[in-house]
């Protein structure tokens, strides 16, 4: 693997290059789109173990953090939905020219698909798009997360104070992107291929898998991704990872 | 600030980052950012990052990297136990620095289980001039179990004014379409660490003082079980003279994870302030024995 940073040098972003590891390489490369916050560190080990199965199945591939996430540069109160989209792009044209591939799919967890489906448009070359555990209503999901950032703080006593969420600067811009936020109008085309790929049955699930019909997968473990156990648990869900690679053809 | 990459390690399987001042002022240490559990080199809540960009915005080179197994560092075949397999990677990393970078002296940091890892180290290498260890090992005082029992007499007052409330928002909730789960829900698994024996602990404080090596200790009020007054650690360790290089710190707001944003500005403010004292005029102080 090879850890670089790309992007603008006045404010570089931190990825970490597989290679194929398979000749001939695959034409499609892949870049994985991180979750948001706590969710990315839970969210770290699986990616990479993903990105392991991927170049073993012949494909190029990129992990990337969002600028001011990670080991990217930038505070985590600069974070905003618009420039991880700008992002996203510019990570797929840097794994284009690294691996020399001409298409590029992506696979979004959770936030990522978001930025995943807000980029796509924008993208002719963007072969399959994998929408993981989406969200699908930001404002649904910022709820979620308020919740469990009370939960976790009510079990200290404490309450939560504004403008955080769960270890996190939470801005007014980006807070006013997530609550705008619906994939389901979101503009289209997204990839030449969609595929959602989610382990609950709510009623936003229901109504993605009416809108995208035969490319829904359903997996039947529930994956925890909040912060409750971060230090002394990793979190591989193995069954989620072999869908998401079967779905790039990677079996 | 400037960062880099860093590859290091006997197949190169080893990854970190390293984030390097605009000029770097000589016979400075750099600081190594050790893993707390399984979290990669960027921490709990991104804050190894903010500790290593202040640092470095101080003028101190600072390594965050991932030991092997964790976060992108490839694991190790051999049989070696964990312990030992971290401290060779410890190791690994300061020796990689040492001769990509000139720098012959390091302080390592770390929170849990990166405290202690930080701490067998600096035992066992002289390169050492600092550790900072975060919820490190705790030992039961008079005083902390005296605490305690209050703490859990005064739990108990109110939990009986408080257990008719429980059980109304229980049976409200079980009532509820989503009450079972939320009943059900597993609780979290709590954190399970072993200490080495205290005495044992007394001597190692004992050559890391005689060899001039500075310590801060700061502990969160995260671990009440374990840790709920500030000098306990004083206290516990009565017989190590620690010659005024002890700085002890305790957050009692912050929990073990630093949660808060305001937590996460008083834990890199109480670093900051505590490398520049023992490390920002002077270069590190030669060590008594060697």
């Amino acid at each position: 693997v090879t850890p670089f940073h790309f992007g603008d040098s006045r404010r570089p972003l931190f990825g970490i290059y597989h290679p194929a590891q398979r000749s001939p390489a695959r034409d499609t490369g892949v870049v994985l789109l991180n979750p948001l916050g706590h969710e990315a560190i839970r969210a770290h080990r699986a990616l990479r173990q993903l990105a392991l199965r991927l170049a073993d199945a012949g494909f190029h591939s990129l992990r990337f953090d969002y600028y001011g996430t990670g080991d990217s540069a930038g505070d985590c109160a600069e974070g905003t939905l618009c420039r991880w989209v700008q992002d996203a792009g510019t990570a797929s044209d840097e794994l284009r020219d690294t691996a020399g591939v001409a298409k590029v799919s992506w696979v979004g967890l959770k936030l990522g698909a978001a930025v995943g489906v807000l980029a796509a448009p924008a993208r002719r070359d963007l072969d399959t798009l994998v929408l993981w555990e989406p969200v699908v209503s930001g404002r649904a999901y910022l709820d979620e997360l308020r919740a469990l950032h009370a939960e976790v703080l009510a079990r200290q006593g404490r309450s939560s104070p504004p403008g955080e969420i769960l270890g996190f600067p939470l801005p007014d811009t980006l807070r006013a992107e997530l609550e705008a936020f619906d994939l389901l109008a979101a503009p289209r085309p997204w990839g030449r291929r969609n595929v959602v790929l989610a382990s609950q049955e709510g009623p936003h699930e229901l109504r993605l898998r009416e809108n995208v019909g035969s490319s829904y997968r359903s997996v039947s473990s529930t994956v925890d991704w909040s912060p409750r156990r971060s230090l002394s648990a990793g979190l591989v869900p193995m069954e989620a990872l072999s869908v998401v690679a079967a779905s790039l053809g990677a079996a | 600030v400037r960062e880099r990459p860093l590859q290091f390690g006997d197949s190169g399987g080893m990854l970190g980052l390293v984030t390097e001042p605009e000029r770097a002022a000589a016979g400075r240490p750099a600081v190594l950012i050790l893993n707390s559990g399984l979290v990669h080199r960027i921490g709990t809540f991104r804050n190894s990052v903010k500790i290593a960009r202040r640092l470095a915005t101080d003028g101190f080179p600072a390594v965050r990297f991932d030991l092997s197994g964790v976060g992108d560092s490839e694991p190790r075949r051999d049989a070696v136990r964990f312990e030992e397999r971290w401290l060779g990677d410890v190791r690994a990393a300061m020796d990689h620095v040492e001769r990509t970078r000139g720098v012959r002296w390091f302080v390592l940091m770390g929170l849990c289980s990166g405290a202690d890892n930080a701490f067998r180290a600096a035992c066992r290498d002289e390169r050492v001039a600092g550790v900072v260890l975060m919820d490190w090992y705790t030992y039961p005082t008079l005083r902390f179990r005296f605490l305690r029992q209050w703490a859990r007499i005064r739990q108990l007052r109110s939990w009986r004014r408080g257990a008719a409330r429980l059980f109304r928002s229980a049976a409200r909730r079980l009532r509820g379409p989503a009450g079972l789960a939320a009943a059900t829900q597993e609780a979290p698994a709590p954190y399970v660490r072993e200490f080495p024996p205290r005495d044992e602990v007394a001597a190692d404080l004992r050559v890391l003082v005689a060899r001039g090596v500075h310590l801060c200790v700061i502990y969160s009020g995260g671990m009440l079980d374990a840790y709920n007054y500030r000098e306990q650690l004083l206290d516990a360790f009565p017989d190590v003279d620690f010659q005024g290089r002890l700085n002890l710190e305790y957050l009692p707001d912050a929990d073990h994870i630093y949660t808060e944003l305001a937590s996460q500005r008083a834990l890199v403010e109480a670093i900051a302030r505590w490398t520049g004292r023992c490390f920002g005029t002077a270069p590190a102080p030669a060590p008594a024995t060697r």
